[in-house]
């Protein structure tokens, strides 16, 4: 399976949610398995960086937290002047935050390049997007 | 066995901390409490990935626990940014 990961799932991660044990499972996988791969947005980065600051953690266990993220085999798409044009037209078209944008334009940016099969999030912002982003969520997945 | 010596600096509270937990736990000294911290530390982060990432996931959990949901707390942060 080859995915890329919208922030949530990344900050479920770092918090005991009904699934948060299914995405360090996948995680794992993507670690130790060449049939798994898993790419995000570099700007990922900062918005799991402000949900962690949100939920009231610390600063240190927020550095760690990223730098964790970091370790894996978890692919950072650079955020580049196409990609930001790109979100403008998403915008543009559709009712959704700058940052969803950013997501649905980095993942149509490399969706073919990596053959990834989906979008994994439980947004359903992106659900709407179902033309431009085939979304999947954790419970969708089949067994890891 | 060759020493190695490293200084670092704490803040007051930090200080104080040590201090307590040094008297609480029983270290000889402030140094072994901290010896003992950071061997518990490193030893943390050269677990396998998962595991790892299922003690980190604790240590979130505990220090800072809060109901609101990963997903919650991302959209409030676009939010906040579509208000700027």
């Amino acid at each position: 399976m080859r995915l890329y990961l919208e922030p949530s799932m990344l900050v479920k991660l770092f918090k005991k949610e009904p699934d948060s044990t299914r995405m360090v499972d996948l995680l794992g996988a993507t670690d130790e398995r060449r049939d798994w791969y898993a790419c995000t947005s570099r700007w990922s980065l900062l918005e799991v960086a402000r949900a962690l600051k949100k939920d009231g953690k610390p600063k240190e266990l927020i550095e760690l937290d990223l730098k964790e993220l970091k370790r894996h085999r978890i692919s950072f798409t650079e955020v580049t002047r196409k990609i930001l044009s790109d979100s403008e037209n998403v915008i543009a078209s559709h009712d959704i935050y700058a940052s969803d944008a950013l997501h649905v334009a980095t993942y149509s940016s490399v969706v073919r390049v990596k053959r990834l099969n989906a979008m994994l999030s439980d947004d359903r912002h992106f659900r709407r997007l179902g033309q431009i982003v085939n979304v999947l969520t954790l419970s969708e997945l089949s067994s890891i | 066995m060759q020493a190695v010596s490293v200084s670092t600096k704490l803040t007051r509270r930090e200080a104080e901390l040590l201090d307590r937990l040094t008297r609480e736990y029983g270290f000889i000294s402030k140094s072994e409490a901290i010896r003992s911290a950071l061997r518990l530390y490193l030893n943390l982060l050269e677990l396998r990935s998962k595991d790892r990432l299922r003690m980190l996931q604790l240590v979130n959990e505990l220090i800072a626990p809060s109901a609101k949901t990963s997903s919650v707390l991302v959209e409030e942060g676009h939010r906040e940014e579509d208000e700027i």
